[in-house]
């Protein structure tokens, strides 16, 4: 089974919705797939967050408000209600739709005698389970970092380079100076020129070299009468 | 006699396993110009008085290039403006090499294809460790020499 295979039926495997057959595959797979495990690790942790979320609980004398507010506004008086007893979940940014007060699905329902209400206190009280503080679980969503263990070895590395590329041009510059001095330049007795072929009929041919071991030089000069 | 024969076999196979002897050469391409003041790249100061004798009163390095040449071989170097040295050494005694120095200038045939012309062919017997200045070949801006050398 390949993870293109088993990803479709990854959620059916956390809610353990799948056949006996279909889960011993998945089982199969999840046994050698790392990243298939992880993805079934993310939707347990989202399916424990949401489990173990729990609605506040809410106490006698916010009720009695509520109840009172309801009758007013059935009665044509107060302002509509708004429920703002959304929790939070503590590290997942509520959305602006979550930030927006909660209002009734419905638009106000016609108004009613009083009497048809029900009074707050005849709502049973809460349970025992809704007075307690709702459980929190607080997923942290750490950006992943590469081996930052050897990130050092990069910086290293690149400027172990670096100063390669620098030793190696200033070496190549180095030697590759003219190793030229005074008498470097070839005398009449440092050459002898067996033949010229004197090939370009826009120039003319200087021969330098004087007596007394002169600096021998072939100089060639435009030839002004070619234009 | 066969053991005299396995010897020159022998001798012969050394030779040709050995690497071609080679002779370094060096080239330095002098840009020259004349100009109002007079400047001497640093690298061709010791022999700036020599190079004052042509035309020219500024002289820069344009190419540097030295090269490790078989006897027999020819290094081409391209130097500016479509112009090229060819240097080939063929003998070399203790003190000196016998070479063949070219220059060559690229230009555009009738077919369109570039083609070397040759300008001027020195065959010489240079000492080992001097420079034979040569060249003067017109740029657009001011002339073009060389210098050779071998080692």
């Amino acid at each position: 089974m390949t993870c293109d295979d088993a990803k479709p039926m990854l959620a059916g495997y956390a809610d353990g919705e799948l056949s006996a057959l279909e889960n011993d595959a998945i089982a199969a797979h999840l046994a050698q797939c790392g990243r298939c495990r992880q993805i079934i690790r993310d939707q347990q942790r989202i399916q424990h967050v949401l489990d173990s979320h729990q609605p506040p609980a809410v106490d006698d004398a916010r009720w009695n408000e509520i109840g009172k507010r309801l009758r007013a506004e059935l009665e044509g008086q107060g302002e509509p209600i708004q429920l703002k007893t959304r929790s939070r979940i503590e590290g997942l940014d509520p959305t602006p739709e979550a930030q927006a007060p909660l209002a009734p699905d419905e638009p106000s329902a016609p108004a009613r005698p009083a009497r048809e209400v029900p009074a707050p206190t005849a709502r049973p009280r809460a349970m025992p389970a809704a007075r307690q503080a709702p459980a929190m679980t607080v997923i942290r969503v750490r950006p992943r970092r590469g081996r930052a263990p050897f990130r050092w070895v990069a910086h290293l590395v690149g400027a172990v380079a670096a100063a390669l590329i620098i030793g190696l041009g200033l070496a190549t510059l180095w030697t590759r100076t003219p190793p030229l001095d005074a008498g470097a330049l070839a005398r009449q007795d440092d050459v002898a020129i067996m033949g010229l072929e004197m090939l370009d009929p826009d120039h003319n041919l200087v021969l330098l070299g004087g007596d007394a071991g002169d600096v021998a030089a072939i100089w060639v000069e435009p030839d002004k009468s070619s234009g | 006699m066969t053991a005299l024969a396995v010897a020159t076999l022998a001798h012969g196979a050394a030779r040709a396993a050995m690497p071609e002897e080679a002779i370094s050469v060096t080239f330095l391409g002098i840009r020259a110009t004349k100009e109002t003041s007079e400047h001497v790249d640093p690298a061709l100061r010791p022999i700036a008085n020599e190079l004052r004798r042509s035309k020219y009163n500024c002289f820069r390095l344009a190419i540097n290039d030295t090269r490790s040449v078989a006897l027999g071989r020819t290094w081409e170097l391209p130097l500016v403006e479509d112009y090229a040295v060819r240097i080939q050494p063929n003998k070399e005694t203790d003190e000196s090499v016998q070479l063949v120095l070219s220059w060559i200038h690229y230009e555009k045939g009738k077919d369109g294809k570039r083609k070397p012309r040759a300008l001027l062919k020195v065959p010489m017997t240079l000492r080992k460790g001097k420079y034979l200045l040569s060249g003067g070949w017109k740029l657009k801006e001011g002339g073009l020499m060389g210098a050779v050398a071998v080692k």
